[in-house]
């Protein structure tokens, strides 16, 4: 019989996959219209940190800057790796 | 869930960023990948500190709705029908307290 912590274990899991899926779905609809949605498909590591905050309080709009601004910045630096070599 | 509400956030942050922030490149020396990490933590806080509270109506059905409008406007149909079963399934878990601001967050993050 499964104790009470594993039942919410296993419900977080089950949540951050369905979670997974409709960023991956998101994600999926912005390449296949290349314009509207773009760099969704966040991992389930990073999304379940994004969960954690949210749920602790953190604005989702202001964190949804965050991950995006963060996300273009790595992406410059690659750019700038990539042009050195 | 250990610790307080500001120190969860604080562990939570932290990750985040680890996996959000690139390591010291190969053109890069120490201080510079220190600065950067330096760096993305100060925006980090500065997003989070300068609007503390959203600006949306904290509605569920109104953050799947947008999604909807969105993948509509798309015309990806097969997209929404597909996130309207996710959707409910979500609705059916118990543990997330926040499911309006998390489905806000994924529709802001991809536009």
């Amino acid at each position: 019989m499964p104790t009470a912590d594993e039942d919410k274990r296993k419900a977080a899991r089950e949540t951050i996959d369905i979670l997974h899926e409709i960023s991956t779905l998101l994600y999926d609809s912005g390449q296949w219209m290349l314009t509207t949605f773009k760099n969704t498909n966040l991992d389930r590591h990073t999304l379940s940190y994004c969960v954690s905050l949210i749920e602790n309080g953190v604005n989702p709009e202001a964190l949804a800057n965050v991950v995006v601004d963060l996300r273009a910045q790595s992406k410059r630096l690659q750019a700038e790796g990539a042009n050195v070599t | 869930m250990a610790g307080t509400r500001e120190e969860r956030v604080n562990g939570a942050l932290e990750h985040l960023l680890e996996r959000l922030v690139p390591p010291q490149t190969a053109e890069e020396d120490e201080a510079a990948a220190d600065q950067r990490w330096d760096e993305a933590n100060e925006l980090a806080r500065n997003y989070l500190d300068a609007e503390p509270e959203p600006g949306v109506v904290e509605d569920v059905n109104h953050a799947a709705d947008k999604i909807k409008r969105q993948l509509l406007a798309d015309g990806n149909l097969e997209a929404r029908t597909k996130f309207e079963g996710l959707y409910s399934r979500l609705l059916a878990q118990p543990v997330l307290g926040q499911k309006w601001a998390i489905l806000y967050f994924l529709q802001k993050v991809a536009r």
